[in-house]
């Protein structure tokens, strides 16, 4: 699949993809922290599946797979419940394993590095370098006080 | 094309590569350095990008079969258990590893003797103390002195912070009466020499484009070309060629551009790795050396170790904050280190406690694993109750040597140059797993000491990539049929062909090895000063 196949197929089925990239990471409302699918994890996957043949494979095969599902559902995506949701993607794991781990990595990938996540998450939002983060040096004091047991236990290697 | 011949010609820039060119500078030699990698610079290295987690599984993952860069060379790990990781540049596998800094303990140079097991070093602990001691000095090591598993040193920089989560494992381990003390590192906990210290960004694995952390690239290396040591990047040897005296003249290498190149020299050393150097030599075939140079023994490529590792985490109640602090280096118990007749396993390992992996390595199943986490409401639950409140302890086992665990080269598999390349076979043997299923009973129980509410992972196989040890396919010794190299390194077949990185190793310890592998090439070039004038005899 070229990158304009690729980007075709993303906008073509960006409800399913969205539904499904959901399934896979759920937002948790009570922290403000989105879903895969409402985050627009499915624009990471295109731009990955444009550069790398074998994932876009993989995801058109998912993606195929899932229409030709709803289809034989009977019901609207729309219409699909949670629960059906669920199956829809429980669904795919079994039936396209392979296919499904490089979908679920890639959705892990696109979600954790993002810089809006890490922070969600408690983590800085920017690059680690130069900020890094501000951990306390223990004082000598309080090293002291915590290897004391180790200490006074002496010598404990085999001199030879 | 015929280069000018050099006195020294060294095949590798990582971490041996440069402790022993800094150590042969004051002979006034001249000396060249051949790497098959770029030279990288703080600009380069991912984590100043706002997506550098990325770069983890692609072109930084410290696996070379992943990573596919124009410098590396395919391993065949198929028949392995242990998958071997590294990095090809200018600082080797210094650029990505995760500066833990142990030294070997005294009883590792003497198992068969204290034991019963494996073979003993031709050199012991306290010949390789003062060699530590400069190597420590020239990387800008922190650490707490007085470490009492250790005869007396101190590190030249005080440590960095434990930590909250290594602060919480350590009442664990007192709770319980076990040794631990704050890990020594290769990373500065004070600017140090030009560097700057570290800021606890948690990235060791991808590069420290700060330089804090110790790649040889960084610490040696603006050392070396002050000194004038001779540096050409992209060069990828292909053989060591032999001349009609059986002594080594120097080396066929490919340059950038694919081009083989001749560079002739009086002395060769080799510091490719545990499996690089194998492979280089087992392609250094000739009418005097058919099967392979240096390989009169039979002993190259064979007794392959790695450091055999695993982890259990514990669910604490309070947020750990494991992302922040550099990867691996907080505490290190060795209580159970050495030899206890009553366990059913001879020597011992070491519970590591690392910081924690950040959520995108925890999703995809955790350092050194391919296991992505479930997906759905499950995958909910990990993020918001399990993952914020984990912390860990790493196993990591003793590896004992057996001729079987061997690096051969592969009939079909090229680089891109056509140099044929490595092929590993290595399983686990008995004693490891019951190593391993010891360690993991103790982690748990260090950890519940510590507060855990809950244990995972207890119970996983070895981790698969985790091969960055690599030791024992070149072993020293004083005898030829049994060893490789003598006692300072030199080959007991080619006079003028020294090793000096981990194939040298004869017993793995239950350490990170690379303290030892610096202090090792510094002693090599120490003993190639002292003998010089019958270097040869």
């Amino acid at each position: 699949m070229n990158a304009d196949a690729s980007t075709l197929l993303f906008s073509s089925d960006r409800a399913l993809i969205d539904v499904i990239l959901d399934q896979l990471i759920p937002a948790n409302p009570d922290k403000g922290i989105p879903a895969a699918g409402g985050l627009g994890i499915a624009d990471y996957l295109g731009d990955v599946a444009a550069r790398d043949p074998a994932v876009a494979k993989a995801l058109e095969t998912l993606f195929t797979g899932a229409r030709d599902w709803l289809s034989g559902s009977g019901q609207s995506l729309e219409a699909l419940a949670l629960a059906d949701q669920t199956a829809l993607v429980s669904w795919l794991q079994q039936t396209h394993a392979d296919h499904f781990e490089v979908l679920l990595s890639n959705t892990y990938m696109g979600y954790y590095s993002r810089p809006d996540t890490r922070e969600l998450l408690g983590l800085s939002a920017l690059p680690t370098q130069p900020n890094g983060y501000a951990v306390p040096l223990e004082s000598r004091e309080e090293i002291s006080a915590l290897t004391r047991t180790v200490r006074e236990r002496g010598p404990c290697y085999r001199s030879c | 094309m015929n280069e000018e011949p050099v006195d020294v010609l060294i095949i590798g820039a990582g971490a041996s590569g440069a402790a022993i060119a800094w150590s042969l500078t004051d002979t006034r030699m001249r000396i060249l350095c051949l790497e098959q990698g770029p030279h990288l610079h703080d600009a380069d290295f991912p984590s100043r990008n706002p997506d550098y987690e990325l770069s983890r599984y692609a072109e930084f993952s410290c696996d070379p079969n992943v990573r596919q860069l124009p410098q590396d060379y395919p391993i065949n790990s198929a028949g392995s258990k242990i998958t071997p990781v590294n990095f090809n540049a200018v600082g080797g596998s210094t650029i990505n590893f995760l500066g833990h800094w142990p030294r070997m303990r005294p009883s590792d140079f003497k198992t068969r003797s204290l034991d019963g097991v494996g073979t003993d070093w031709p050199l012991d602990y306290a010949t390789l103390a003062p060699f530590y001691d400069i190597n420590d000095r020239n990387m800008g090591v922190s650490g707490l002195g007085g470490n009492p598993a250790y005869p007396h040193y101190v590190p030249p920089l005080p440590p960095i912070p434990i930590g909250k989560l290594g602060k919480r494992l350590a009442g664990g381990f007192n709770k319980l009466g076990w040794h631990w003390w704050p890990s020594d590192v290769a990373i500065l906990s004070e600017d140090y020499d030009g560097r700057s210290k570290c800021v606890n960004a948690g990235t060791c694995d991808l590069g420290c484009a700060a330089g804090a952390k110790a790649s040889v690239s960084f610490s040696y290396w603006p050392m070396l070309q002050r000194m004038g040591v001779e540096l050409k990047t992209h060069c990828r040897v292909a053989e060591i060629t032999v001349g009609d005296d059986g002594m080594a003249s120097g080396v066929l290498y490919h340059d950038e551009n694919g081009q083989v190149q001749q560079q002739k020299a009086e002395i060769v050393v080799v510091a490719c790795n545990g499996v690089g150097t194998p492979r280089l030599l087992l392609n250094s075939t000739s009418k005097q050396f058919p099967d392979g140079l240096a390989n009169r023994s039979g002993m190259v490529g064979r007794n392959l170790m790695f450091h055999p590792l695993t982890g259990v985490t514990g669910v604490f109640d309070e947020p750990m904050e494991g992302f922040k602090g550099p990867m691996a280096c907080s505490i290190l118990s060795q209580e159970f280190y050495e030899t206890d007749p009553t366990r059913d396993f001879v020597r011992g390992y070491g519970l590591h406690s690392g910081r924690y992996v950040t959520p995108m390595t925890y999703a995809l199943g955790g350092y050194g694993v391919d296991n992505p986490v479930p997906w759905g409401t499950e995958h909910r639950h990990l993020f918001d109750n399990v993952y914020p409140y984990s912390a860990g302890l790493t196993v990591v086992t003793e590896d004992l040597a057996h001729e079987s665990n061997c690096v051969t080269l592969d009939p079909d598999l090229t680089d891109s140059d056509g140099i044929p390349a490595p092929k590993i076979h290595y399983q686990v043997c008995d004693n490891t797993r019951k190593m391993i299923a010891h360690g993991e009973d103790r982690a748990e129980e260090a950890l519940l000491a510590a507060g855990a509410r809950q244990i995972l992972g207890k119970g996983g196989d070895v981790w698969w990539r985790a091969g960055w040890h690599q030791m024992g396919t070149a072993r020293m010794g004083d005898d030829p049929e049994k060893s490789v190299v003598n006692a300072w390194g030199r080959s007991h077949d080619v006079k003028n062909l020294f090793i000096v990185d981990g194939s040298i190793f004869v017993t793995s310890g239950a350490v990170n090895p690379t303290s030892t592998i610096q202090a090792l090439a510094l002693y090599i070039g120490d003993n190639i000063k002292k003998n010089i004038a019958n270097l040869f005899d």
